[in-house]
Protein backbone atom coordinates (compact mmCIF):
# COMPACT_ATOMS: atom_id res chain seq x y z
CA UNK A 1 0.00 0.00 0.00
CA UNK A 2 1.10 3.91 -0.89
CA UNK A 3 1.73 5.30 2.07
CA UNK A 4 0.80 8.73 0.22
CA UNK A 5 -2.33 7.51 0.02
CA UNK A 6 -2.66 7.00 4.13
CA UNK A 7 -1.22 10.28 5.16
CA UNK A 8 -3.35 13.45 4.71
CA UNK A 9 -0.56 15.61 4.01
CA UNK A 10 -2.18 19.12 6.46
CA UNK A 11 -2.76 16.39 9.26
CA UNK A 12 1.03 15.74 8.95
CA UNK A 13 2.52 19.13 9.35
CA UNK A 14 -0.44 19.55 12.17
CA UNK A 15 1.29 16.87 13.93
CA UNK A 16 4.74 18.06 13.13
CA UNK A 17 4.62 21.69 14.63
CA UNK A 18 2.86 20.23 17.40
CA UNK A 19 6.21 17.62 17.77
CA UNK A 20 8.12 20.83 17.14
CA UNK A 21 6.54 22.29 19.86
CA UNK A 22 6.85 19.34 22.28
CA UNK A 23 10.53 19.37 21.47
CA UNK A 24 11.47 22.79 22.47
CA UNK A 25 10.01 22.44 25.69
CA UNK A 26 12.47 19.65 25.57
CA UNK A 27 15.45 21.61 24.61
CA UNK A 28 13.93 24.43 27.39
CA UNK A 29 14.59 21.52 29.82
CA UNK A 30 18.01 20.47 28.62
CA UNK A 31 18.91 24.53 28.69
CA UNK A 32 17.81 24.60 32.03
CA UNK A 33 19.97 21.63 33.13
CA UNK A 34 22.86 22.59 31.25
CA UNK A 35 23.11 26.28 33.23
CA UNK A 36 21.56 24.70 36.41
CA UNK A 37 25.07 22.26 36.53
CA UNK A 38 26.72 25.84 37.53
CA UNK A 39 24.46 26.38 40.41
CA UNK A 40 25.69 22.85 41.60
CA UNK A 41 27.87 20.12 43.17
CA UNK A 42 29.57 18.16 40.79
CA UNK A 43 27.45 14.90 41.49
CA UNK A 44 24.83 16.63 41.32
CA UNK A 45 25.60 18.57 37.94
CA UNK A 46 26.62 14.78 37.19
CA UNK A 47 23.05 13.49 37.79
CA UNK A 48 22.13 16.87 35.69
CA UNK A 49 23.82 15.53 32.71
CA UNK A 50 22.56 12.11 32.50
CA UNK A 51 18.63 13.58 32.71
CA UNK A 52 19.77 15.84 30.02
CA UNK A 53 21.02 12.75 27.76
CA UNK A 54 17.84 11.44 28.55
CA UNK A 55 15.76 14.27 27.73
CA UNK A 56 17.42 14.78 24.43
CA UNK A 57 16.51 11.50 23.53
CA UNK A 58 12.95 11.20 24.10
CA UNK A 59 13.34 15.15 22.03
CA UNK A 60 14.61 13.31 19.20
CA UNK A 61 12.81 10.01 19.09
CA UNK A 62 9.20 12.46 19.30
CA UNK A 63 9.99 14.19 16.14
CA UNK A 64 11.46 11.44 14.38
CA UNK A 65 8.23 9.75 13.14
CA UNK A 66 6.12 12.87 12.36
CA UNK A 67 9.22 14.09 10.34
CA UNK A 68 8.75 11.18 8.30
CA UNK A 69 5.49 11.16 7.81
CA UNK A 70 5.93 15.20 6.58
CA UNK A 71 8.41 13.59 4.19
CA UNK A 72 6.43 10.89 2.89
CA UNK A 73 2.77 12.32 2.43
CA UNK A 74 5.12 15.29 0.64
CA UNK A 75 3.37 18.19 2.79
CA UNK A 76 6.43 20.41 3.17
CA UNK A 77 5.24 23.09 1.38
CA UNK A 78 2.11 23.56 3.41
CA UNK A 79 4.99 24.50 6.79
CA UNK A 80 4.90 27.70 5.27
CA UNK A 81 0.58 27.60 3.78
CA UNK A 82 -1.85 28.74 5.05
CA UNK A 83 -3.64 27.17 8.75
CA UNK A 84 -4.54 27.55 12.11
CA UNK A 85 -1.17 25.44 13.61
CA UNK A 86 0.93 27.45 11.25
CA UNK A 87 -0.82 31.09 12.58
CA UNK A 88 -0.28 29.93 16.00
CA UNK A 89 3.44 28.76 15.45
CA UNK A 90 4.36 32.49 14.15
CA UNK A 91 2.45 34.13 16.87
CA UNK A 92 4.21 32.20 19.23
CA UNK A 93 7.71 32.76 17.33
CA UNK A 94 6.94 36.68 17.94
CA UNK A 95 5.79 36.36 21.99
CA UNK A 96 9.25 34.61 21.78
CA UNK A 97 11.49 36.90 20.31
CA UNK A 98 9.46 40.00 22.49
CA UNK A 99 10.37 37.87 25.36
CA UNK A 100 13.68 36.62 24.89
CA UNK A 101 14.41 40.46 24.53
CA UNK A 102 13.80 41.52 27.57
CA UNK A 103 14.85 38.55 28.90
CA UNK A 104 18.23 39.38 27.25
CA UNK A 105 18.08 43.02 28.91
CA UNK A 106 17.87 41.56 32.44
CA UNK A 107 20.99 39.03 31.80
CA UNK A 108 22.99 42.14 30.11
CA UNK A 109 22.42 44.19 33.43
CA UNK A 110 22.59 41.41 35.95
CA UNK A 111 26.18 40.40 34.27
CA UNK A 112 27.60 43.86 34.23
CA UNK A 113 26.70 44.19 37.55
CA UNK A 114 27.88 40.92 38.72
CA UNK A 115 24.84 39.48 40.83
CA UNK A 116 26.04 35.70 40.04
CA UNK A 117 29.63 34.88 40.11
CA UNK A 118 29.05 32.57 36.89
CA UNK A 119 30.59 32.15 33.80
CA UNK A 120 29.09 33.29 30.23
CA UNK A 121 27.93 30.21 29.60
CA UNK A 122 25.19 30.01 32.10
CA UNK A 123 23.83 32.88 30.70
CA UNK A 124 23.96 31.52 26.85
CA UNK A 125 22.68 28.50 28.18
CA UNK A 126 20.25 30.39 30.38
CA UNK A 127 18.99 32.95 27.42
CA UNK A 128 18.26 29.71 25.24
CA UNK A 129 15.97 27.62 27.74
CA UNK A 130 14.38 31.20 28.13
CA UNK A 131 13.28 31.63 24.48
CA UNK A 132 12.43 27.84 23.94
CA UNK A 133 9.93 27.83 27.04
CA UNK A 134 8.60 31.05 25.77
CA UNK A 135 8.17 29.78 22.05
CA UNK A 136 6.55 26.38 23.83
CA UNK A 137 4.21 27.62 26.46
CA UNK A 138 2.99 30.60 23.75
CA UNK A 139 2.63 27.57 21.49
CA UNK A 140 0.81 25.84 24.27
CA UNK A 141 -1.28 28.58 25.46
CA UNK A 142 -2.64 29.54 21.52
CA UNK A 143 -3.27 26.31 20.98
CA UNK A 144 -5.63 25.73 23.72
CA UNK A 145 -8.63 24.18 21.74
CA UNK A 146 -11.56 25.73 24.62
CA UNK A 147 -13.81 27.53 22.10
CA UNK A 148 -13.42 24.40 19.21
CA UNK A 149 -16.08 22.99 18.00
CA UNK A 150 -15.70 19.47 16.42
CA UNK A 151 -18.26 17.16 14.92
CA UNK B 1 -16.62 50.45 15.75
CA UNK B 2 -14.99 47.38 15.07
CA UNK B 3 -15.90 44.55 12.62
CA UNK B 4 -16.88 40.40 13.31
CA UNK B 5 -16.52 37.92 10.55
CA UNK B 6 -19.06 35.61 10.72
CA UNK B 7 -19.48 32.58 8.64
CA UNK B 8 -22.07 29.95 7.48
CA UNK B 9 -19.81 26.60 6.98
CA UNK B 10 -21.69 25.09 9.27
CA UNK B 11 -24.45 24.93 7.67
CA UNK B 12 -23.40 24.51 3.97
CA UNK B 13 -21.31 21.70 5.36
CA UNK B 14 -24.76 20.22 6.16
CA UNK B 15 -26.46 21.06 3.06
CA UNK B 16 -23.34 19.10 1.63
CA UNK B 17 -23.49 16.41 4.71
CA UNK B 18 -19.83 17.12 5.13
CA UNK B 19 -17.85 16.57 8.39
CA UNK B 20 -14.99 18.75 9.53
CA UNK B 21 -12.75 16.16 8.30
CA UNK B 22 -14.06 15.35 4.76
CA UNK B 23 -14.73 19.36 4.37
CA UNK B 24 -11.01 20.03 5.63
CA UNK B 25 -9.16 16.83 3.20
CA UNK B 26 -11.62 18.17 0.07
CA UNK B 27 -9.60 21.83 0.62
CA UNK B 28 -6.56 20.49 1.63
CA UNK B 29 -6.37 22.07 5.46
CA UNK B 30 -6.09 20.35 8.34
CA UNK B 31 -9.70 19.69 10.66
CA UNK B 32 -8.68 21.98 12.96
CA UNK B 33 -8.32 24.96 10.74
CA UNK B 34 -11.95 23.98 9.71
CA UNK B 35 -13.48 23.70 13.34
CA UNK B 36 -11.27 27.16 14.31
CA UNK B 37 -12.61 28.76 11.45
CA UNK B 38 -16.38 27.99 12.23
CA UNK B 39 -15.84 29.58 15.46
CA UNK B 40 -14.19 32.31 14.93
CA UNK B 41 -11.30 31.84 16.64
CA UNK B 42 -8.96 31.79 12.99
CA UNK B 43 -9.77 34.16 9.95
CA UNK B 44 -8.91 32.15 6.98
CA UNK B 45 -6.48 33.79 4.22
CA UNK B 46 -8.48 34.71 0.78
CA UNK B 47 -7.09 31.01 -0.94
CA UNK B 48 -9.15 29.53 1.81
CA UNK B 49 -11.85 31.55 1.52
CA UNK B 50 -11.85 30.97 -2.43
CA UNK B 51 -11.67 27.36 -2.21
CA UNK B 52 -14.41 26.86 0.13
CA UNK B 53 -17.05 29.05 -1.81
CA UNK B 54 -15.56 26.95 -5.20
CA UNK B 55 -16.34 23.96 -3.14
CA UNK B 56 -19.78 25.11 -2.13
CA UNK B 57 -20.47 26.34 -5.67
CA UNK B 58 -21.74 30.04 -4.02
CA UNK B 59 -20.05 33.11 -4.08
CA UNK B 60 -17.27 33.90 -1.18
CA UNK B 61 -19.92 36.84 0.41
CA UNK B 62 -22.67 34.16 0.62
CA UNK B 63 -20.11 32.17 3.36
CA UNK B 64 -18.59 34.89 5.01
CA UNK B 65 -19.52 38.03 6.31
CA UNK B 66 -18.99 41.01 8.52
CA UNK B 67 -20.84 42.31 11.20
CA UNK B 68 -20.31 45.94 12.04
CA UNK B 69 -20.44 45.94 16.81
Amino acid sequence: MNSKISTDPAEAVDVFINRVAFVMLMMSLSFSLTAGQFLVSQSAADTMNNVQTIVMLIAGLSIIPSFWKLKVSGASDLLVGDSYIVAVFKRASVKAFTLTYAFLIFAEISAREAWFEVPAEFYLSGALAFTTAAFSIAFYIFNRSDSEISD
Amino acid sequence: MTHKLENRIRVFRAEHKLSQSELAEKIGVSRKTISTIEVGKFVPSTVIALKLAELFEVPVEDIFSLIKE
